[in-house]
């Protein structure tokens, strides 16, 4: 039954996302590149493979750079939907990752060195990480993100096992959506999870601090830099001050901070946007980058991998680099000190968990039906809302638009379930709506419930109508 | 409201139409792009439009009208639909012209003029003007969000009311786009001008109902100075209601003065942390003025308060004062984290009742045995009772009609009005039949109806509102 699920979700879900989801299941990564791939980047390092600290690489830093050779693509006269499908023709027929592997392979190097530097850093801290290497699994971002909850449920319980098997109690790692996961989904998925997480920014700067660590200057980072605040790792997990303290520590650097920052960030069009409505997330990349461009700075850090891939390829005219890369030089020239008292030192904010009940059309529903009835419908998230931003307002695609479209699927009122996902889908998870919002509404999950519900939704009037008869995208 | 066949085949021709004269990418009729426009803020009031049309220009909004007025098709204008009152839901079905998109925003500021397009917020105008050492003085508690044309539209008032009122008072000139798609302009951006009757006044407060404002000139004033906070904690709320009427009494005019019952101060410090009084009333008045005079003023303000039995602190760091501010602007939304329905009232009464008015609602309150959080503008005698119930309990929302009837009529008694600054919409025609009969008014309303004839002859702008 389960199974047979899944495989008419295909019939809902974008051809974009089924791509991701294929190379998931034949490769363990959405690109479909295999494991020798993803953990090239680990070559010749000398780490154990068992250990209760893990670093952990995550879906993203690995193969990022054939994101951004595919992103490039889309962005070629060939519309994405048609690159989509032909995608997913070679997908399945394993040329893809292949014509991928080949072409991909310069870009990828930047990401794959920042991995590297970033587990060095950590062992010139004193910290000795295990790193999985060919074992290690996917976070399965692209099916809680597209709303594939059964299947990140299940994908979920795996991951658990294997780290398990690993003897893993705490995650360190340089992907702030992996580390979110790992303290916000996994418990809400997982039964009984009890693996902590924590980013590499975080650890990094609790050891310098701690450590008394003094950062060395870099003749080649000393500029006028911005940091980019990726909302998963500012505005979902409090991490803001660690960023700036390791920037500040670094002699020559200058350290001018954009418009929006902190927990007030401002999206670079990522959270899975770039794949299902490319337009749209083109539009927050360029509006992003300039922001940061005015800064006056020439260069903007960031501290994930998903928002350097929609900058470097927004077309703004600055460098876009790893904050890891700085640090990792900064530290090959320290000197020790004196220990610094830090206010954030191991103060971990808690996250606030949304447990659906259930992931069934009924348990969805109820949970939906719940938390819509809270919208207070006053709309004070949606000049927050970040793609309503770039598309002027426009209501059916802004967080209080897509409340509504959710409160209308769960009433039962006459959707088509495809037109809904579709609406839902625009959404980047970013996070604003439910810092604004008065009723304290946890806008992005219930954003990501609502995806299931369509999907599933979508599923029974198809068959209800005939296998051919629903409105697939 | 359902389109009959016929009726349904002549609206797909008229957006036909309106596709090829604007760009069919303005133009929305899927149901999943319908339905989010079927809200506003008032949580009872919902009509799914037939189409959603994004203007870009006051020439889009004309095209709008002309056909929409030839085919009788009902015209919705609509801005960020923060609104309380249904206002700006689509009752009877028809075009909602979405004004968003139309954000400009001009400051002049060597005339002290601000131009802004109907969809850009009263905050953004208010930034603007910052930028120059000039301010925009009507705030709403929603000013994030609500829009120049909407705030417009419901001649809305806020926090700074107490001295700066309310929209109307720094309207200068506007253009609004009637049915048939003429484009009238009423007014000059000067200081002073002279047309005769001010016919601006006709579209402050109109609801949409008589055309659609596309843009407004607002007179503007430097920053004040100095601002200090002076925040009195009373025993009960008529004692904070007299002094308040003590404060106005002495001649001091404060920017905001701001009320809030024991019942509002526990939601807001639940709903949003910041530690409030848990017992008695709250005064908040804001004093500005220049460097020198400041504190003569405050300290005066501070002895008011202290006469009627306050507790006094003055603030006037930044931070503190926000605090401050915020908890206000949160009141109405930390209610609605606590209870499941909230309606909020939103009667005035002229400022010497005003302690009595709020002594008739808190026995309103006992009587009637629902939570009723009250906070307000004690600076211009307007006051929301908040009525909180569960809308699945019969009885509950039968005691929760009778109380809202009851609240308006206390503002009939003493002299005020059913709707300070929030409107009328769907939620109060009948207070306001009620007002206007009180008043011997009736032909207020007959009134109307001539001026909606002469304006809107086939009845398409806003039907409902009103219930006209």
């Amino acid at each position: 039954m389960f199974l047979a699920f899944i495989d008419a979700a295909s019939a809902m879900i974008p051809p974009e996302v089924e791509l991701a989801r294929g190379g998931l299941a034949r490769g363990g990564d959405p690109l479909g590149l295999g494991p020798r791939v993803r953990s090239a980047w680990a070559e010749g390092l000398d780490l154990p493979s068992r250990g209760e600290l893990l670093f952990y690489a995550g879906d993203f830093y690995p193969v990022m750079g054939y994101a951004e050779l595919l992103l490039r693509l889309t962005r070629s006269p060939l519309s994405t939907r048609r690159l989509a499908s032909l995608g997913g023709a070679l997908m399945k027929l394993g040329l893809l990752p292949a014509a991928l592997r080949i072409a991909g392979r310069g870009a990828n190097s930047r990401y794959q060195a920042s991995l590297r530097k970033a587990v060095n850093t950590l062992i010139r801290l004193g910290v000795r990480p295990a790193i999985l290497r060919e074992e290690e699994p996917s976070f399965g971002a692209v099916l809680h993100t597209y709303g594939l909850l059964d299947e990140f449920s299940e994908h979920a319980r795996g991951v658990w096992e294997r780290l398990r098997e690993a003897g893993v109690r705490t995650i360190v790692t340089p992907d702030p959506v992996a580390a979110l996961f790992f303290r916000k989904h996994y418990p809400e998925f997982v039964d009984g999870w009890d693996v902590d997480a924590v980013t590499w920014v975080e650890l990094v700067a609790e050891r310098v601090a701690s450590e008394g660590v003094r950062l060395g200057p870099v003749s080649r980072w000393a500029m006028r830099v911005t940091y980019h605040d990726p909302c998963v790792q500012s505005r979902m997990m409090g991490v803001v001050e660690q960023p700036r303290f390791l920037i500040s520590e670094i002699p020559g650097v200058d350290l001018v901070e954009p418009t929006r920052r902190g927990v007030n960030t401002g999206c670079s069009g990522d959270g899975g946007l770039e794949l299902v409505q490319p337009e749209v997330a083109r539009r927050l990349a360029l509006a992003r980058g300039e922001e940061l461009k005015n800064t006056g700075a020439k260069l903007a850090l960031t501290s994930c991998p998903a928002c350097l891939l929609t900058l470097r390829s927004s077309g703004v005219e600055m460098f876009f680099g790893d904050l890891i890369d700085m640090v990792h030089d900064a530290l090959l020239s320290a000197k020790r000190g004196e220990p610094r008292e830090v206010a954030w030192a191991g103060a971990r904010r808690p996250l606030r968990l949304t447990k659906p009940r259930g992931l069934s059309v009924e348990g969805l529903t109820s949970t939906l039906a719940e938390l819509a009835s809270r919208c207070v419908r006053c709309g004070f998230c949606n000049p927050t809302c970040s793609t309503a931003q770039v598309l002027d307002g426009l209501e059916s695609r802004s967080a209080r638009g897509r409340v509504t479209l959710i409160r209308a699927m769960v009433e039962g009122r006459d959707l088509r379930p495809g037109e809904v996902l579709d609406r839902l889908y625009t959404c980047v998870l970013c996070g604003a709506c439910e810092m604004a919002c008065p009723a304290g509404l946890p806008v992005p999950d219930m954003i990501i419930y609502g995806r299931a519900l369509a999907i599933k939704l979508g599923l029974v009037k198809r068959e209800e109508l005939g296998v051919d008869g629903g409105d697939r995208r | 409201m359902v389109l009959s066949e016929d009726a349904s085949e002549a609206f797909s021709k008229a957006i036909r139409e309106i596709s090829r004269r604007i760009g069919g990418e303005k133009v929305l009729t899927d149901p999943e792009d319908l339905i989010p426009y079927s809200i506003d803020a008032s949580k009872r009031f919902e009509g799914v439009p037939w189409a959603v049309v994004r203007v870009n220009s006051t020439e889009d909004v004309s095209a709008v009208l002309q056909v929409a007025d030839r085919e009788r098709i009902p015209v919705i204008p609509r801005g960020s639909a923060s609104c309380l009152t249904g206002a700006v839901v689509a009752k009877r079905g028809g075009i909602v012209i979405d004004l968003l998109p139309m954000h400009r925003v001009e400051v002049y500021p060597e005339d002290l003029v601000v131009m802004a397009e109907a969809g850009a917020t009263v905050q953004r105008v208010d930034e603007e003007c910052r930028r120059h050492g000039l301010m925009f003085p009507p705030d709403p508690a929603s000013s994030k969000v609500a829009t120049v044309g909407g705030a417009l539209a419901e001649n809305a008032g806020g926090i700074r009311g107490a001295k700066y009122g309310v929209m109307k008072n720094w309207l200068l000139a506007l253009e609004v786009v009637l049915p048939g798609g003429r484009v009238l302009r009423v007014g000059e951006p000067t200081l002073k001008w002279r047309w005769g009757p001010d016919l601006t006044g006709l579209f402050v407060g109109s609801e949409g109902w008589l055309g659609v404002i596309t843009r407004a000139w607002f007179k503007v004033i430097p920053v004040p100075e100095r601002v200090v906070r002076v925040v009195g904690v009373f025993p009960d709320m008529e004692s904070a209601g007299r002094a308040a009427a003590d404060i106005r009494a002495s001649g001091i005019l404060p920017l905001g003065l701001e009320i809030m019952n024991a019942e509002t101060l526990r939601a807001v410090s639940r709903a949003t942390g910041i530690d409030l009084p848990r017992e008695g009333a709250m005064l908040i008045a804001d004093v500005d003025g220049p460097r020198e005079a400041i504190s003569r003023l405050a300290k005066a303000v501070a002895e008011c308060m202290r006469r009627a039995g306050g507790e006094v602190t003055l603030s006037d760091d930044p931070e503190e004062m926000e605090r401050l501010y915020l908890a206000r602007k949160m009141a109405y939304a930390s209610l609605t984290r606590l209870y499941r329905a909230v309606e909020i009232e939103d009667i005035t009464v002229p400022l010497s009742r005003f302690p009595e008015a709020l002594r008739r609602i808190d026995e309103l309150a006992k009587r009637y045995g629902l939570p009723l959080p009250t906070f307000g503008h004690a600076g211009d005698g307007n006051v929301h009772p908040t009525i909180c119930y569960d809308p699945d309990d019969e009885d509950q929302v039968e005691r929760a009609r009778r109380l809202a009837e009851e609240i308006c009529d206390v503002a009939i008694e003493l002299g005020g009005a059913v709707s300070g600054e929030h409107g009328i919409g769907i939620q109060k025609t009948g207070a306001l039949r009620r007002e206007l009969r009180a008043r011997g008014a009736e032909y207020y309303l007959d009134l109307l109806r001539e001026i909606k004839r002469v304006l809107d002859p086939n009845n398409i702008m806003n039907p409902g509102n009103f219930d006209l």
